[in-house]
């Protein structure tokens, strides 16, 4: 069933979409590269390496784990020797080394066996455990595990999955949905199945017929599942989570809240086909598809990477021309690669390899003329304006108190910028302070704790031994009148026991 | 007669008026001043002493007493303009009799030159030092305040303050995003 969405985003811009340049070629499997790197600083504690230095391990098999409860697991995408490395820069907008793991493919792509498949009978907990060991995170973006996602108690109605993909050049849910919208609705299924949910919404923008013919058909053939097709205008950014839930319901989820409040429950098409692997063929998640895309490529389209692919193998692939500029995401959201040498994360969802003509070095930022045009496109219904000001002003706390946590870095504001102010880089800076101040206040609360705690130990101490000083300083006087202390006791205990028979003695009298 | 029965009436209200109130003084009674913690809740907690008290809460209470609010050199500017804001008074800016404002540091021990004479532990406001007499001491990092005092007793010298490692910042702009390069 096919619906078309009676509301509309708050805001929003209607930049080029740019996704003709990838999404008309077939998906094709990218070679496997030469090394395959791996961050041991994804996730929010890190990870452990769970295989030794040198090892040899093969497909599938877990070669990190997570530390913490925020655990994303590494799975080996092929067979082929392991080693430890030092300074591997993190996959993100700050690139910053640290400690990494590097497979060698042996080029025979053994895989270990793989797990038993799991059926409806199975608890949500074995399912859930299920997800957690195959490492599977939110593939739109976020990043966020799964399995935490999915653990949540509020209860829930309605799945939605997105498959918006508002973002300009990027076509990979889009050439998922052609290509497996099946494994989509199987994926749903599952998840709908843990969630409880009685509706599975899918919500798709007007411009990716193709992807909604096939997710219909996979729908139609699928009818457990009873998935509803919304399909709304192509704007940006309705595949932001809270952008595309008031499109398709019309109900806002209240800032610093989850969608789980309302019941609703978002997730990424590629997110659900890595658990329908996970569940149904015990296959933990090791690939993804990868839009690679922009001007400075000579040979564009989706390709099936293995995660741990460094981008500049991926830029080789598609033969990107030395001067292009690198970036990691679209153009609205995406952030410039710091070093090619970083590879490919559960996140990456598109590569774009744009020639310097096609996204121009900014202009200089002029002052804001105050038009009140950013306030008219932000999605979020904030006041762009003024949290800039603020900022700038270094009173991150008061754009805290304006809503800055509820923007969600679309960049819409900065897109149509008269004055061409870099407005996301000043809101990620305040961001950035605002949850560094959370965490100077949690130490510092410790810190107090810590304090207190030692105080009160030495002042228990002192006290200790100013009773032990005082009954030395009283045997001491005791021995000074003369007296020898053990008679001194005798006679206590004389005067003890005829207090005792006195009161004894009384009631008679 | 009415005369008699309003000044009855008002000298009831009176008391029992005046009842409630000491009852409510004593049901109420709050422990300690107020004032007192939401000041220490703004200082940094570093108890490092600068400021010439044994630590944050006292001088917290010196402040609620009227001490200067520009003692504090960890907390730096940020804590002074959030005293100035509680307590209704113009900013200062840093004594600098009392230290410079640095950035987040903390100790770390040179541990095969530490002889294990646990005079940092002692000196340690937060307990952030681990070690026994003739064992080796070590700092645990997210303890640690950064508040100097261990340098001083340290017979060998074996202890250096280093930056203390943060988040990265996102640069304000001087450095170019993707987002500002659409077109």
């Amino acid at each position: 069933m096919i619906h078309q969405s009676p509301h509309r985003l708050t805001g929003g811009i209607h930049p080029d979409e740019r996704k003709d340049l990838s999404c008309d070629v077939p998906v094709r499997p990218a070679p496997m590269a030469d090394e395959l790197v791996f961050s041991l600083q994804t996730g929010r504690h890190g990870l452990e390496p769970c295989v030794d230095d040198g090892a040899r391990v093969l497909g599938g098999e877990c070669i990190a784990r997570g530390t913490g409860s925020f655990s994303q697991a590494w799975h080996a995408p092929t067979s082929g020797t392991l080693h430890y490395i030092d300074a591997l820069p993190a996959t993100d907008a700050y690139g910053r080394p640290g400690p990494g793991l590097r497979l060698v493919p042996d080029g025979e792509d053994h895989w270990c066996d793989a797990e038993p498949a799991l059926s409806r009978d199975d608890s949500r907990e074995t399912l859930l455990a299920r997800i957690e060991w195959a490492g599977i995170a939110g593939m739109g973006g976020a990043g966020f595990p799964s399995h935490i996602k999915l653990a949540s108690d509020k209860p829930v109605t309605t799945l939605i999955i997105n498959m918006a993909e508002c973002e300009p050049y990027i076509s990979c849910d889009d050439a998922l949905a052609r290509s497996q919208a099946a494994d989509i609705l199987r994926g749903a299924a599952w998840v709908k199945h843990i969630l409880g949910a009685q509706r599975v919404l899918i919500g798709i923008e007007d411009n990716k017929p193709d992807a909604i013919a096939a997710l219909e058909s996979a729908a139609a053939a699928n009818p457990a599942v009873d998935a509803e097709i919304w399909v709304c205008p192509t704007v940006y950014p309705s595949g932001g989570e809270k952008q595309l839930i008031q499109i398709l319901t019309g109900e806002e989820i209240p800032a610093g809240q989850l969608p789980q409040a309302l019941g609703y429950h978002m997730h990424n098409p590629a997110t659900l086909v890595a658990i329908y692997d996970a569940i149904e063929h015990g296959r933990p998640l090791t690939h993804r598809l990868v839009t690679l895309t922009g001007e400075g490529a000579a040979d564009r389209g989706n390709r099936k990477v293995a995660l741990g692919t460094p981008l500049h193998a991926l830029t080789q692939l598609a033969g990107a021309s030395s001067d292009s500029i690198l970036i990691m995401g679209g153009p609205m959201m995406g952030f410039e690669v710091r070093s090619p040498a970083a590879g490919v994360v559960k996140t990456t969802n598109c590569l774009l390899m744009a020639s310097p003509n096609e996204l121009p070095a900014a202009e200089p930022e002029q002052p804001c003329i105050r038009c009140g045009e950013c306030a008219t496109v932000c999605p979020a219904s904030l006041q762009p304006q003024t949290l800039f000001w603020q900022i700038q002003a270094d009173d991150a706390p008061r754009a805290q108190a304006e809503g800055l946590m509820d923007c969600i870095e679309c960049g819409a504001c900065a897109y149509v910028c008269p004055s061409q102010i870099p407005l996301v880089s000043y809101y990620r800076h305040g961001k950035d302070q605002l949850r560094q101040r959370a965490l100077d206040q949690v130490k510092s609360d410790r810190a107090r704790e810590r304090f207190e705690a030692r105080q009160a130990r030495l002042d228990a101490e002192a006290e200790a031994k100013a009773a032990k000083r005082a009954a030395r300083a009283a045997a001491m006087e005791a021995a000074k009148s003369g007296e020898d202390p053990r008679k001194a006791e005798v006679q206590a205990a004389v005067a003890r026991a005829r207090a005792r028979a006195k009161q004894k003695d009384t009631p008679d009298t | 007669m009415t005369l008699f029965s309003a000044i009855l009436a008002a000298v009831v209200l009176t008391i029992a008026g005046g009842a409630l109130l000491a009852w409510a003084v004593e049901r109420f009674r709050v422990e300690g001043n107020p004032l007192v913690d939401t000041i220490d809740e703004l200082l940094p907690q570093t108890q490092c002493g600068q400021c010439g008290h044994p630590g944050c809460r006292p001088y917290a209470e010196a402040i609620a007493a009227g001490e200067d609010i520009n003692r504090c050199p960890p907390g730096g500017q940020d804590t002074i303009n959030a005293l100035a804001e509680l307590l209704d008074v113009e900013a200062p800016s840093l004594d600098a009799e009392h230290g410079e404002e640095k950035p987040p540091m903390v100790a770390v021990i040179r541990e095969d030159e530490c002889i294990g004479c646990t005079k940092c532990i002692q000196a340690c406001p937060v307990d952030a030092i681990l070690g026994a007499a003739k064992q080796m001491h070590t700092v645990i990092e997210s303890e640690c305040t950064g508040c100097d005092l261990c340098l001083e007793p340290c017979p060998v010298d074996c202890i250096d303050m280093v930056e203390q490692s943060r988040m990265p910042t996102w640069p304000l702009p001087a450095d170019i995003i993707a987002t500002d390069r659409a077109s």
